[in-house]
Formats: C-alpha cells, structure tokens, sequence
C-alpha cells in the first residue's frame, strides 16, 4: 500500500467514527463505537483520542462516553453559507413548508444515506426533529427512492444492488418496498412512505434535478402524527410539492455552480 | 489594546493539528495518547473555512493550518476522494463539499436546548434592539452556536455562527470560566498561560474580575474596552446534561451605558436564561 492510499483509509476510518455519532445526539463509548463501526479497539481509542484533542468529541462529564463537541457546527456553517445553490433554495423550501403546514427538506446522496441540506418547518411547526445536516437511510425512506428515482438507471440499479447487499436478511423486504416506491414514481411522480425512518411519521418526496450539472437531489415533505392517513395527506401535499419542484427546477435552470 | 478578542481566530486551532505534544491533549483527559496524524490534518484543514470564505487556495491552507504545502496538497486530495472537499483544478482551490455537513452539524445544530435559547435570544433582541449570540466552548475558544442581530442593530460588528473568540480574552469566555468546575478551570487557564505568557499577568486580573462579576451579579460586562463604541454582556446558561454555554448581547456604546447594563439590560438577560432553563427542563 503506498502512502496516498494509507492516508485516504486513515482518515475514512476517522471520519467513520465521527459520523457513528449520527444527528441523534447520544453520548458514545469507544465499546459502542468499536460495534457501530467494526474497527479494532486500539484504533478506535487512538481516533476518539484525536477528535478529543481537536474539539470535534467532547467527554460527557463525569463519564467515560463522549457526544459532539463544538467544531463541526464551525464547518457546516462555513459550508452553508458558501452555497449559492441553498441560498436560493432556502426561501422556497419555508414558502412550501408554510403553505402545506409541513417540514420540507432538500437532500443528496451520501454514500448509502441521504443528508439533508436544506430544511424548513412550516412557523407553526414547534418541534422540528430533523435539520439540515440529517442523515437518514437510502433504501427506507421516500426521500431515499426518489432520489434513486432521479437517477439514470444503469447508477440506480447499481446502488439499489449496493443497499440489498448492505442490508443481510433484510435485503428481499428492503427491496421490495423500494420497487413499490419506483412503480409509485412512474405513475405519478411522488411517492410515500410511512414510518420509513420515525414511527408515526411520514414522508412524500420527489427527484428534482438541478442546474447545468444536473446535480440529482430530493424534495420532501414530512410531518410527524399518530396514524396519520398516509392516502390523505398524499392527496393534499402532492401537487403542491410538483409545483415547488419544477418552480425550483426552472429558477436554478441556469445554475453552473456545484451543490 | 489587547489581543483582540474580535477577530476569528482560525489560526491557532489548526496549528495545533500539526504537533501532538503531550501537553495539548484533551482537558482532564488524563493520560497522554499519540493522535492520528493525517486525520487530525484533514479536520483542521475542513475547519480552517470560514463562512464568506467559499474557495480557500493551498497557500491560505497552509497558512491556516501550519502545514507545509506538500502535506495539505496530499491531505487536500484525501478529502476530495472521500468527497468532504471540491476541488476546481484550473484555479487549484478547494471548498468544502455537502458531505461536510454530515460530521456532526445536525447533531448540535439542531438541538434542543439551542432551538429555545435562539426563540428567546430572538425576542430579547428585538426589544432591545441589539445583537444577540450563544457561544460553547472549544479548547480554548469559544465558538458561536447561535447568533441573532435585530434589524434595527446599528452595530456593524457581526459575530456569525461559527466565529471564534478567545477564552481568556471575551466577555463569553469569562462567564463561561465562572461556570466551571475549579479543576476544570485550572487545566484551562494553565494552558492560557503557557500560551501567552506575556498577557498572562493582565489577563489573569481581568478574568477573576469578570468571575467575581458574574459570581455577585451573575453576568459580566465589558463596556467600550476593545472599542469604545461596543458593550457586551455575557451571562452563563447552565442546563443539567448539556456543556456549559453563554449567553452575550452585544450593542453600540450609546445602548449600552453602564448604568443600563446593570439595571436593565443585565438583569433581563438573567430572566431570559432562567426563562430558557425552565422550557427545557419542563
């Protein structure tokens, strides 16, 4: 193995440790981590001991776990505010959060997850659970198939591949539920699914691709409700959601820019 | 005027990245470990952006970061293959990729405790008509979590999301000095010193005056010190689970007379934390 490679394994399998910690917030122990990401214990102390060191991971007093320390929120933001693309988006996303009295989200690919890059909540939405900087599962969630949906199908076939390997056991289910999800976005475009990553909560989602690069993302609407009817609120949301993607669409037509 | 405590000091937290000298580790971590050279690289070159800053050149990052040019040329190209960086060839610079967001942004940014504060800082803002920001430690920064400025602010200083101010040399830093544990804030300011030895005797004076403040009033103040034209107020926020973090307000010289600061404006802020306190425990 030659050095760039050494370096680029290096610091995947730290970034892997960073990101166990997820957007939920619970305090983690080296034991917890070496489970989340199958690396060997001494190199899971050595990386939380460097993250430690540079303020991304900080000890929960009093104990042996760590939660997130404050430098992250110092890159996302730098990275927020660089983004032409969402500065544009932005405004649109809490126009059709409000209207539909909903959360709306924007987000990409990231590996075999979806991140959030933009999110709004309708102003009379008290408790929003999932901002930008989210990542949610590719294969179970409305957000996850549309955005497979946006893809060409030679790149979509091979990820769909990818997420039933990754999934064990669970693969034949995973997959049928995302075929579902693609009969449902040829005939009209959206799709639903209900409970994809929060009990009680769903979600209706469209591929929207952007800009002269043709970047491939999704656009979401969600709410949290005890047994909402999923049929009912799909009625309501869908076709203002179309709307708001191709006016999204055709205001960053001429878009060159990256995400 | 001393170190000013205005500027974002990106410089210091990546120079660190390059030296694991066994007394710069963790605060009260204990026993001394190496740490992973080439990630400790690649976050401190992640974190030497700042927001307005979107393309940074090889020469800005090595600056920033300490790092010889062949190194972040070699960890720059690392982070581009795992997609945490872009890279524009033809005008060899990079900036940071989406994926940056999904080291941990989500996690604090959207939490809690930081959603009610910002509602309130919000409100105090507007009826005050000033600046209002939430700051958490990092090593011995501070760094903005939070940060509202009321439209009719007259303050040019914008103390965004993300800027760094120092631990020893900011009002956010005192209050939040008080709010610790001795030991803790022992280890701090021992790192303080060996880091700037020369301020250190001022700088020590300065601090347990601040502590002293928020002890008896419980905020501290800093009244036209820096610049003549700014006051600012901090008081600590101090919720069980959470990392200490401080309230600040910051306004114009003319809002913020000493007087005001002691009757009003100080006082509210501390109804305004208990006010905070009281949602998230309830």
């Amino acid at each position: 193995m030659n050095k760039a490679t050494d370096s680029v394994l290096t610091v995947q399998r730290g970034m892997q440790v960073l990101r166990a910690f997820r957007s939920d917030r619970t305090p983690l122990s080296n034991a917890e981590l070496v489970r989340r990401t199958g690396l060997s214990k001494a190199t899971v102390s050595r990386l939380t001991t460097t993250l430690l060191h540079l303020g991304f991971l900080r000890h929960v007093p009093g104990g042996r776990e760590f939660e997130l320390g404050a430098a992250p929120v110092g890159i996302g933001h730098a990275y927020l505010a660089g983004s032409e693309l969402l500065h544009i988006a932005n405004p649109l996303l809490q126009e059709l959060a409000d209207e539909l009295d909903v959360s709306v989200a924007l987000s990409i690919r990231d590996g075999l997850e979806m991140l959030y890059v933009g999110s709004r909540a309708s102003h009379r939405i008290g408790t929003l659970r999932l901002g930008v900087g989210s990542v949610l599962p590719l294969g179970s969630t409305a957000i996850g198939r549309a955005y497979l949906w946006g893809l060409p199908e030679d790149e979509r076939e091979m990820l769909v591949e990818q997420l039933g390997r990754a999934a064990g056991d669970a693969a034949p289910a995973l997959v049928r539920g995302i075929r579902q999800s693609f009969d449902e976005l040829r005939q009209t475009g959206i799709c639903s699914v209900l409970a994809g990553y929060q009990r009680d909560a769903y979600g209706i989602a469209l591929p929207v691709v952007v800009g002269r690069k043709r970047i491939v993302m999704s656009m979401s609407c969600g709410r949290a409700q005890v047994q909402p009817d999923l049929a009912a609120e799909s009625r309501l949301i869908a076709p203002v959601l179309r709307k708001a993607a191709g006016r999204f669409q055709d205001l960053l037509a001429d878009f060159d820019g990256e995400l | 005027m001393p170190a000013t405590p205005m500027s974002p000091l990106s410089t210091r937290r990546a120079v660190q990245a390059r030296s694991s000298k066994a007394g710069e580790r963790a605060p009260i971590a204990g026993v001394a470990r190496p740490i992973v050279a080439p990630f400790a690289r690649a976050l401190a070159l992640l974190a030497a952006f700042m927001p307005g800053e979107k393309w940074l050149g090889n020469r800005d990052l090595s600056t920033r970061t300490g790092l010889p040019a062949s190194t972040v040329t070699r960890i720059a190209q690392t982070l581009v293959i795992l997609g945490y960086l872009f890279h524009d060839v033809e005008g060899r610079k990079y900036r940071l990729a989406p994926s940056a967001l999904a080291l941990g942004y989500g996690a604090t940014a959207n939490s809690a405790l930081q959603r009610v504060a910002y509602a309130c800082m919000q409100t105090f803002a507007e009826r005050h008509k000033l600046c209002m920001n939430l700051s958490s430690r990092d090593r011995l920064d501070m760094i903005v979590l939070e940060s509202y400025r009321s439209v009719e602010s007259a303050l040019a200083l914008n103390l965004h999301v993300g800027v760094r101010l120092g631990i020893a040399s900011s009002p956010m830093g005192w209050a939040l000095l008080a709010a610790l544990p001795e030991l803790e804030r022992y280890y701090l300011l021992e790192n303080v010193e060996r880091r700037s030895p020369r301020e250190w005797p001022r700088l020590r004076r300065r601090i347990s005056e601040a502590i002293s403040q928020v002890r008896g009033a419980g905020f501290c103040s800093s009244l036209g010190e820096w610049d003549p034209d700014i006051g600012i107020v901090a008081a600590p926020l101090v919720v069980e689970e959470h990392a200490p973090l401080v309230v600040a307000c910051v306004g114009a010289g003319q809002q913020m007379t000493r007087a005001r600061v002691e009757r009003e404006i100080g006082p509210q802020m501390l109804a305004m934390v208990a006010s905070i306190q009281h949602k998230v425990a309830t």
